[in-house]
């Protein structure tokens, strides 16, 4: 079909739009001009009748009726007059009749009394439209007669138009027989000033198509030799390879072309990447992702891929293009680094990605979550149990934390870590911490085979600066308080605290550097003779100043760290050490439940005891007040310890679980009673009554019993009466510093 | 022989009348009865002329035309029915000799009566700017302003000579319907 040639179409429009515009104006005016011409003839029979109502009115009333009827036929005798009919006070006083079939309006014209101007009769004049009639026709007939002419112009215009589009049509042939690397000849074509622009732009398309063609293919050379690029057919079928392509991928091109493209793919893992990248494609969509491709060898390799889908001009689709980069070393690096950051057991980011994660942050919320039953789970149910224990509190904190903004990290051995960078009040995070110890607490959570409880303990912070330390103190504050939830912002001591332990870990480690670590004895003296022999050996350290300072200030310190093993050695040292040169005394040292728990402590002990064979003289005083939770291994110790000889000693009695049976099991020889309940002993009954109690037990198994703290005469007669086997204190003997002993021997 | 006289004297009397009498066109008259009320609506100070709320036309006339004047009289209340307009209409008749400048009216209609006696009334109601309506055209002479008759058609004449002395405006179609005579 040929296509309408422009000059016919610029024509056509002009036309179209002219004799539009002709008719649309005719149409109006037309109208305009009728309505103008009716309303003029209408104004006109009104001017009539305007004129001689007054005087019919007048006539009528004066009662001169044949000047009436004058009058009347004076107006039926105009031109276009047709007839018409007067009407007055109801009777009809002139008509002319008139053919009705002519065109024609009438106007109605009210006739008033000329003294009362009450409309007394109507004067009713029929015109005829001829004149209208041919006024209408006239200008119809201009208007064709210009149609006519406008027609004649176009013609002569279109012939014009042609003429001057016709060098278009002829560099358009030129141009349509084009090819790639030819010139256009434009010198047989009259020129005129648009179309010599025209040639010329043409001249320079072609040129730029020219310098384009050398640039896309030294373009396609650069793609070609950084990265794999293939072609495939809209049904996915390989059609073109570069070599980039057949290197990585290890096989021949005709093993590749014709096959189906993701052939190389890695079939074990992402199939529905697959689904949604040709998904994609045949929607038209370019698609981006990383592949993992099998090579020929088998070997895995990744490349990150853009498909690009070719369409024509209409839009449909004619083949796909795609471009891949080789990026499995950056993959590989990427796992690697993911494996550094991730928490092997849950799965969960570790203390390094949470460091990550938390630095830069100007807001955060920062929680240390233990798991206090972590150790029991571990020892009660074994490794792997413990681990799966991890992984099912990891995903079950995941499952509760991430819909509120807060993510978890794994750290150390049982413990966990909550960061929230949300611009929150702290009472929000509070609440989030509550809800998770609730919730973890008030549910059972199968592990294997097992329902085990989980009991956490939190420690929170929303400093940025010291975040991990922080949280950890208040986590160490919580545990060691056993409560659930420490905030370290709620804790103003938590920091003195810390600064405390670590003056007294600093103190400590010097002092047993420079062997300023002694000891006191105190003597115990028969409780009826007052006679002594025995002694209790009570720990000193001496600070710069050369002063002595007591356990009270440092032990819990040293308990916290290392070094209070230490400490307990030094005490044996000593002890046994200036004892075995006083070989009429008995002495008794300190052990607490982490001495006992400590094997390298109590083999130094057996190693010692042998070394001086001095086991038959030593008392070895067991705090009762840190009550005795791992009864087994303390009653362990204490048959390990009898069997060297040594005595055994509760001390503190009355202060700690005061468990008779645990005294029946443990076998021991000593019960020292704890000095709040002699101090006041002689006047207070219920230390009476609590002491005779206890004496009464001692007595009955056999065992020695010990009152401390006798202050005063007061408290020693009492005590003696009493019938206490031992007594210590201040008023029968201060402690003193242990080489005295020998100094008083000699 | 008294018959004989009495018939010779009632002869005498009819020659006489016949001699001296004036001929008036019954239906002159009847159309003048219509016609000259409804002139006097037209008049635009008619408010002023009016008196206790009557319109008052005193017809006046000579000798022998008594009867005449009874009879306009009679057919302009026997057309009006005693009301003009919104007012009373009240018709005097009476005799030219009886008329003298106290005898006020809204208009007058003068009969032929004698020339002296028809000026005097017209000069009196010029002067009191009460139109004067004239059985006779003619009559204008004696300066009466008003006059009809009636031929092919009905005319009303106007006076155009008396218009200035009576300074009556009326409405203005009035003047396009009346001929005008000097």
């Amino acid at each position: 079909m040929n296509k309408i040639s422009l000059s016919l179409k610029i024509t056509s429009a002009f036309a179209t739009v002219s004799v539009l515009t002709v008719v649309s104006l005719f149409v109006i005016f037309s109208n305009l001009f009728e309505e103008y011409m009716l309303r003029t003839e209408n104004e006109k029979v009104i001017l009539i009748a305007e004129t001689i109502e007054p005087m019919v009115a007048m006539n009528n009333y004066l009662g001169l009726h044949d000047e009436v009827i004058s009058l009347v036929n004076q107006i039926a005798s105009r031109k276009n007059v047709l007839g018409g009919v007067l009407i007055i006070n109801e009777s009809t006083l002139w008509e002319k009749k008139y053919d009705e079939t002519k065109g024609h309006f009438h106007i109605n014209y009210p006739v008033k009394d000329p003294v009362t101007q009450n409309v007394i009769g109507q004067l009713i004049v029929s015109y005829s439209k001829d004149s209208f009639n041919k006024a209408v026709s006239e200008m119809r007939h201009q208007v064709l007669n210009y149609l006519a002419m406008l027609s004649g112009i176009f013609l002569a215009f279109a012939f014009v138009i042609s003429y001057l589009l016709k060098p278009l049509s002829l560099i358009a042939n030129k141009v349509k027989d084009y090819q790639l690397g030819d010139r256009i000849e434009f010198d047989q074509i009259r020129m005129e000033p648009e179309t010599e622009a025209i040639s010329d732009a043409f001249d320079l398309m072609v040129d730029n198509i020219r310098e384009y063609t050398v640039l896309l293919e030294q373009y396609k050379i650069s793609v070609d030799e950084s990265s794999i690029v293939s072609k495939m057919d809209e049904y996915g079928n390989i059609t073109y390879v570069n070599d980039e392509f057949i290197r990585v991928c290890g096989y021949d091109r005709e093993d590749v072309l014709g096959s189906k493209c993701g052939g190389f793919r890695d079939t074990s893992v992402e199939h529905d990447m697959y689904e949604e990248a040709w998904e994609a494609l045949r929607e038209k969509q370019i698609w981006k992702g990383v592949v993992k491709n099998i090579s020929k060898a088998g070997i895995a390799y990744y490349v990150k891929t853009t498909i690009v889908p070719l369409l024509d001009e209409n839009g449909e689709l004619l083949e796909f293009i795609s471009i891949q980069h080789d990026i499995t070393e950056v993959v590989e690096q990427r796992e690697i680094i993911q494996r550094q950051i991730t928490d092997e057991t849950t799965g969960l980011p570790n203390r390094i990605k949470l460091q990550e994660d938390a630095q830069g942050l100007d807001n955060l919320f920062f929680a240390m979550v233990s798991m206090d039953n972590y150790d029991v789970v571990k020892n009660y149910y074994g490794y792997d149990s413990a681990l799966q224990t991890l992984r099912v509190l990891a995903d079950r904190l995941v499952e509760l934390l991430k819909p509120q903004g807060v993510t978890v990290y794994k750290l150390a051995s049982g413990e966990f870590a909550l960061l929230s960078s949300l611009h929150m009040e702290l009472d929000w995070f509070k609440q989030v911490c509550r809800f998770v110890i609730e919730k973890i607490e008030s549910t059972q959570m199968q592990v294997g085979d097992n329902g085990i409880d989980f009991n956490l303990t939190i420690g929170c912070t929303s400093s940025c600066d010291n975040y991990l330390s922080q949280a950890g103190l208040a986590l160490r504050y919580a545990v060691e308080h056993r409560m659930p939830i420490v905030y370290f912002e709620d804790q103003d001591n938590l920091i003195s605290q810390y600064e405390n332990n670590i003056t007294w870990t600093r103190k400590l480690k010097e002092a047993l550097a420079e062997d300023r670590i002694t000891l006191f004895a105190q003597p115990i003296v028969n409780g009826n003779s007052l006679q002594g022999g025995k002694y209790e050996c009570l720990l000193r350290l001496i600070d710069e100043d050369g002063k002595y300072v007591s356990p009270y200030f440092f032990l819990d310190v040293a308990k916290k760290t290392k070094l209070y093993h230490y400490i307990t050695s030094k005490v044996i040292d000593i002890s046994f050490d200036v004892f075995s040169k006083l070989p009429e005394s008995e002495f008794s040292i300190n052990l607490s439940a982490e001495d006992i728990l400590h094997k390298e402590t109590v083999s130094y002990l057996e190693s010692m005891i042998s070394k001086y064979d001095i086991g038959n003289r030593l008392i070895l005083e067991i705090v009762e007040s840190e009550g005795i939770d791992s009864f087994q291994e303390v009653v362990d110790f204490i048959v390990k310890m009898k069997g060297y000889g040594c005595k055994i000693a509760i001390d503190d009695f009355g202060t700690g679980y005061s468990n008779f049976s645990y005294l029946m099991k443990l076998e021991v020889d000593y019960i020292k009673i704890d000095g709040s309940l002699i101090k006041d002993i002689d006047h207070n009954k219920h230390s009476q009554v609590i002491c005779f109690t206890i004496l009464n037990f001692c007595k009955t198994l056999n065992m020695t019993t010990v009152a401390e703290f006798v202050h005063n005469d007061e408290v020693l007669n009492k005590v003696q009466d009493m019938g206490f086997d031992y007594l210590q204190g201040f008023y029968l003997g201060e402690p003193r510093p242990i080489h005295d002993l020998l100094e008083l021997d000699k | 022989m008294n018959k004989i006289i009495l018939k010779i004297f009632l002869v005498l009397i009819l020659v006489s009348k016949q001699a001296f009498a004036f001929d008036y066109d019954p239906l002159l008259i009847r159309a003048q009865a219509s016609i000259f009320p409804k002139i006097i609506l037209l008049d635009k100070d008619l408010d002023k002329k009016v008196m206790e709320n009557k319109v008052v036309i005193s017809i006046l006339h000579g000798n022998g035309e008594y009867e005449i004047a009874l009879n306009i009289k009679s057919l302009i209340e026997g057309q009006y029915k005693k009301n003009l307009g919104k007012n009373e209409l009240k018709i005097n008749v009476l005799d030219y000799r009886k008329f003298d400048d106290s005898t006020v009216s809204t208009a007058y209609f003068i009969l032929k009566g004698a020339s002296t006696y028809r000026e005097q009334v017209t000069a009196h109601a010029a002067s009191k700017n009460r139109v004067v309506f004239s059985y006779d055209y003619k009559d204008f002479e004696s300066n009466a302003l008003i006059s009809v008759l009636v031929r092919e058609k009905t005319y009303i004449y106007l006076n155009k000579n008396a218009i200035h002395d009576y300074d009556i405006k009326f409405l203005p179609l009035f003047y396009k319907i009346v001929k005008v005579i000097e």
